[in-house]
């Protein structure tokens, strides 16, 4: 629970920051989604069950602040969040390159899907979405890059919050799940 | 939960999350209902600590500049160009006029339908406290809002030429759509032939006008100015220039990409939000109309079509 307020905190601190700072840092107009990064830690790292809650939170409070209709990035971190536990039970690794490259993939994903949603809702054909496609490519490469300090952000967070006994990794050592 | 769902609960419970996500952001699509008092309140609490977030990179970029890099030279030249785009805006304003003067001489009589120009009366300066959050968001959110006299659909402009249009008014607080988005629309047209389109964000930094026909002249370089139909933008504002033009084999339009006049990379600090306009609408009748966008309604698909 103590775990779950700290990384809510932190998906509004990010988007605060989307807001606020990264904007100016940047040169280029995209930006990566750092909301979106920790979902993808949450999926890789904690246990569905606990994390559903504060993924659905960050895409709620995503929501608020896009401007895009509500309910987009709630559907797409869901999405993502249960994509990423797929891969996790497959795959798992705990290696960063590993939360690269699948971040990379994911990247692409959410931007085809963000595509999709944009086309079905403004009725038009989902190949005229091209700000989508141009952005797809250097999104990816920013959210790849924005990985490492996300994760050590959270592992950080995680230590300070204090133990959770749904980590995927401890419950693995345990023989919880097989 | 069931005892005979609860095998199946790793399927159930995202199969139903994602149901339910679906149905609220399909439920949202066409109308975007009115925020609940939980949006408002985070809305409201979290404000001030975008507002403290902007204070606190303004404090350091500005000192930066300011002490750090060229003392006192960055805000002279920011003070320069700033007067600079004034004056162009001026400028072009008058050109404008000059225009449509040399337009109404030549044809003497002959009562000109096209003539509608408007100017603004009203506006309200807003900061800008922050960007849309998403990575594609195309917004921007303003320290004004519905308690200021800002209301959805009114034009917001720098010196510089057109910013967007308010999607969003709330107590102390808007969101606005930038030009750069492509749910915005804004009729336009090119300042020196005088063909007309509407006006739509086409990518990270640049605008499509469509429905621009194909006999139309238009070139790379042309100045693109907002048209005042619809009346809610006033006509002669600068939204940017030409970039390039496409005309494609079996089409009775042509494509011409704009380059936007606002740097939106680097937003300034304030804005302008037009409250009211005083608009010209045909020469010999009426001959002068106000129109008080804070009771008007934009019509929705021309300079009210973001969903």
């Amino acid at each position: 629970m103590r775990q779950s307020a700290f990384y809510v905190g932190l998906v509004l601190l990010c988007i605060f920051l989307q807001m606020t700072l990264i904007p100016r840092i940047l040169v280029s107009s995209m930006q990566p989604d750092l909301a979106f990064l920790v979902v993808l830690y949450l999926g890789l790292h904690r246990s569905s069950g606990t994390s559903t809650v504060t993924v659905v939170i960050s895409g709620y409070l995503a929501d608020l602040f896009s401007g895009l209709p509500s309910g987009t990035f709630l559907l797409i971190y869901l999405v993502c969040f249960y994509v990423v536990g797929i891969f996790r039970r497959v795959l798992y690794s705990r290696g960063i390159l590993f939360s690269i490259v699948l971040c990379g993939g994911l990247s692409l994903f959410y931007v085809l899907f963000l595509a999709i949603l944009a086309s079905l809702g403004s009725g038009e054909r989902f190949l005229t979405q091209g700000l989508y496609f141009r952005g797809m490519i250097p999104f990816g490469l920013l959210n790849m890059l924005s990985v490492f300090p996300i994760f050590r952000l959270c592992r950080w967070l995680e230590r300070y919050a204090g133990p959770q006994s749904s980590s995927p990794m401890r419950s693995m050592r345990h023989g919880l799940i097989r | 939960m069931p005892q005979f769902l609860r095998p199946y609960r790793n399927v159930v419970i995202p199969f139903a999350l994602i149901l339910v996500s679906s149905l609220v952001w399909i439920s949202n699509t066409k109308v975007e209902k009115e925020r609940n008092l939980i949006d408002r309140s985070v809305v409201f609490l979290s404000t001030p600590i975008v507002r403290a977030i902007t204070a606190s990179a303004d404090f350091v970029s500005e000192s930066w500049r300011n002490y750090v890099w060229f003392v006192g030279l960055r805000r002279q030249h920011d003070g320069a160009i700033f007067r600079i785009q004034a004056l162009e805006n001026e400028l072009n304003r008058l050109e404008e006029y000059r225009r449509e003067n040399g337009r109404l001489r030549e044809i003497l009589d002959f009562r000109d339908r096209d003539s509608e120009e408007s100017f603004t009366t009203g506006y309200v300066v807003a900061k800008v406290v922050g960007m849309g959050g998403g990575a594609f968001a195309r917004t921007i959110h303003l320290d004004r809002g519905y308690g200021d006299g800002i209301r959805q659909g009114m034009p917001v402009v720098t010196p510089a030429g057109v910013v967007g249009r308010v999607v969003k008014a709330r107590g102390g607080y808007a969101e606005v759509a930038l030009v750069l988005d492509p749910n915005n629309a804004v009729p336009v047209r090119i300042q020196r032939t005088r063909a007309q389109g509407i006006l739509e964000g086409a990518g990270s930094e640049i605008c499509r006008i469509k429905y621009v026909s194909r006999a139309s002249d238009v070139v790379k370089g042309d100045r693109v100015v907002t048209s005042g139909l619809a009346g809610v933008f006033p006509g002669g504002l600068v939204v940017g220039t030409v970039d390039r033009v496409r005309k494609k084999a079996g089409t009775v339009t042509q494509e011409v990409l704009v380059r936007p006049s606002v740097d939106f990379r680097r937003l300034p600090d304030e804005v302008l939000v037009v409250t009211q306009v005083f608009q010209q609408a045909s020469l010999g009748e009426e001959d002068v109309s106000k129109v008080d966008l804070q009771t008007s309604n934009p019509k929705k698909g021309v300079d009210g079509g973001h969903q």
